[in-house]
């Protein structure tokens, strides 16, 4: 799979000379989102939706559930299954087939901030001990890659599981059942992760795909609406500890605001 | 902090008996050995080679793959040996962990393929995978900037430790592997898995640091050995 994305060295140029100037090339300011609008219930025929445009970035999220069997080393506790497509629709550079390890890793990025984050009391999702349960699936697909994709495919799945209502279980002749009679997710936290590039000596928030071509080192934190950090991955280059640091601080603040944007779909999510 | 014990009795920022073997295998262009604890890890290198397929080499530059595998094995339950979503993952961050250190300019159009293969598995596997495929990277001579040391802190019973055992990670809130440059000190390679407040992920971070730079000692120890033996038996046959 050819994953290279090819940026004129013009245009890199000038996102470096910009950056030492503390300055960018669509002119926002360094901790600053891109125009963010978040919808729900895009897809009547999912449990829970959501489409996420951050910029030009778009992702959908659908979330579907079912019930099923726990793990065998976790048998009070629903399942939840996390998976990322980097659709060919998205970017020249994805291709169809199976997810790739980029793929792979979003998906894995999305899903322990969802787990790790407390989002889902997932032993609330049990129906009969060690036998039935609710398994949660969330598909996020990428749609147009613009840069930033960790997290907009988290803000989407985040959003489709708020929208998200499960039917309810009754159990009947010893079997569980779904009835049509429906009701939330158990929700506890509200996890939201920003990315951070590295350009020469400044750190900027939310990528496009022309900075995140150009940066150094690119590190997602995640944070709960407490302000606990519960997800972390550095994904290109290296960086130093004070760097690291201050992507943790600019990372806390940036999700700050995108928890202003999340509260005005769902104001519950303090 | 004397009080506090862990299950395998050790200190909070003790790491456990570490062993490293370098040449390990006759075939591979570097290769190193492993033990961390009850981890046990074999890593080969190849090349810089030719890559195939052909239109994956790059022109200016060498390329990095690496595939991170547990046997079937390694693990308490049989592991099937098809990759799973976490080896994936994993393969992905390690190589970048290890790439960032390779002066990949000096081979264009060629690759270097880095084999990490857990043989058992006890608990900071990919973190002993990149310390060692280091290693192996420097038995196959290939020029790095520094030597990627990597070891995984965590939060256990409420306690920031360094180096968690298989249990120890089960059990934990909060698990997060570090590799690091320990001479330019830059951070290689730095994710969690869990739930930390600021002030734990410093106290995490900087003793994950600590170990690292034990480590890089300890990988600098073994390389100085594997050196002298071979310096030694040159002599020898003269």
């Amino acid at each position: 799979m050819s994953s290279r994305i090819i940026i004129p060295e013009l245009t890199k140029k000038r996102v470096k000379e910009l950056a030492s100037q503390r300055r960018r090339i669509d002119k926002r300011g360094l901790t600053e989102f891109r125009p963010i609008t978040i919808e729900r219930g895009v897809i009547p025929q999912a449990d829970g939706s959501a489409l996420v445009h951050i910029g030009h970035t778009k992702a959908i999220a659908g979330v579907k559930i079912d019930l099923g069997q726990p793990y065998p080393d976790m048998p009070n506790a629903g399942v939840l299954a996390v998976n990322v497509e980097l659709m060919p629709l998205a970017s020249p550079t994805f291709e169809p087939g199976p997810p790739d390890e980029r793929a792979v890793e979003v998906a894995r990025i999305v899903d322990r901030t969802i787990r790790e984050g407390k989002m889902i009391d997932l032993e609330e999702l049990v129906v009969v001990s060690g036998r039935e349960v609710y398994v949660i699936f969330i598909d996020t697909y990428l749609v147009d890659h613009d840069g930033n994709m960790i997290d907009a495919c988290v803000l989407a799945s985040v959003v489709a599981l708020l929208d998200a209502t499960m039917r309810k279980a009754i159990i009947s002749e010893g079997r569980a059942k779904l009835i049509e009679e429906r009701e939330p997710l158990p929700v506890r936290h509200y996890p939201l992760t920003a990315t951070i590039c590295k350009i020469g000596e400044t750190l900027i928030v939310d990528p496009t795909l022309e900075e995140e071509e150009t940066a150094e080192a690119r590190i997602t934190i995640g944070f709960d609406e407490e302000g606990r950090i519960c997800m972390v991955q550095h994904s290109i280059g290296t960086l130093r500890y004070g760097e690291l640091y201050q992507a943790i601080n600019l990372s806390r603040e940036a999700t700050l605001r995108l928890r202003e944007d999340l509260r005005k779909v769902f104001p519950d999510a303090s | 902090m004397s009080e506090f014990v862990r299950i395998d009795g050790r200190r909070a920022d003790e790491l456990r008996p570490i062993t490293m073997r370098i040449g390990v295998l006759d075939k591979a262009d570097g290769s190193a050995y492993i033990e961390q604890g009850g981890t046990k890890i074999l890593v080969a290198v190849y090349g810089p080679r030719e890559v195939h397929p052909r239109h994956l080499g790059l022109p200016e530059t060498a390329i990095v793959r690496c595939r991170y595998h547990m046997a079937p094995f390694s693990t308490r339950e049989r592991k099937s040996p098809t990759p799973t979503r976490r080896e994936v993952e994993l393969s992905k961050v390690i190589k970048e962990a290890l790439a960032n250190a390779i002066l990949l300019d000096l081979y264009p159009r060629t690759t270097i393929d880095i084999f990490v293969e857990v043989l058992q598995a006890d608990g900071g596997t990919r973190c002993a995978g990149i310390t060692a495929a280091s290693l192996a990277l420097a038995d196959a001579g290939i020029p790095m900037v520094d030597l990627v040391a990597a070891c995984a802190v965590g939060k256990w019973n409420g306690r920031i430790i360094i180096d968690l055992t298989g249990k120890e990670d089960e059990e934990c809130e909060a698990d997060m592997p570090v590799a690091l440059m320990p001479n330019l000190e830059r951070i290689t390679l730095i994710q969690l898995n869990g739930r930390l407040t600021s002030d734990e992920f410093l106290e995490a971070f900087n003793l994950a640091v600590k170990a690292c730079k034990r480590i890089g000692e300890l990988q600098r120890a073994a390389l100085k050995d594997y050196y002298e033996k071979i310096k030694e038996e040159v002599l020898y046959e003269q």
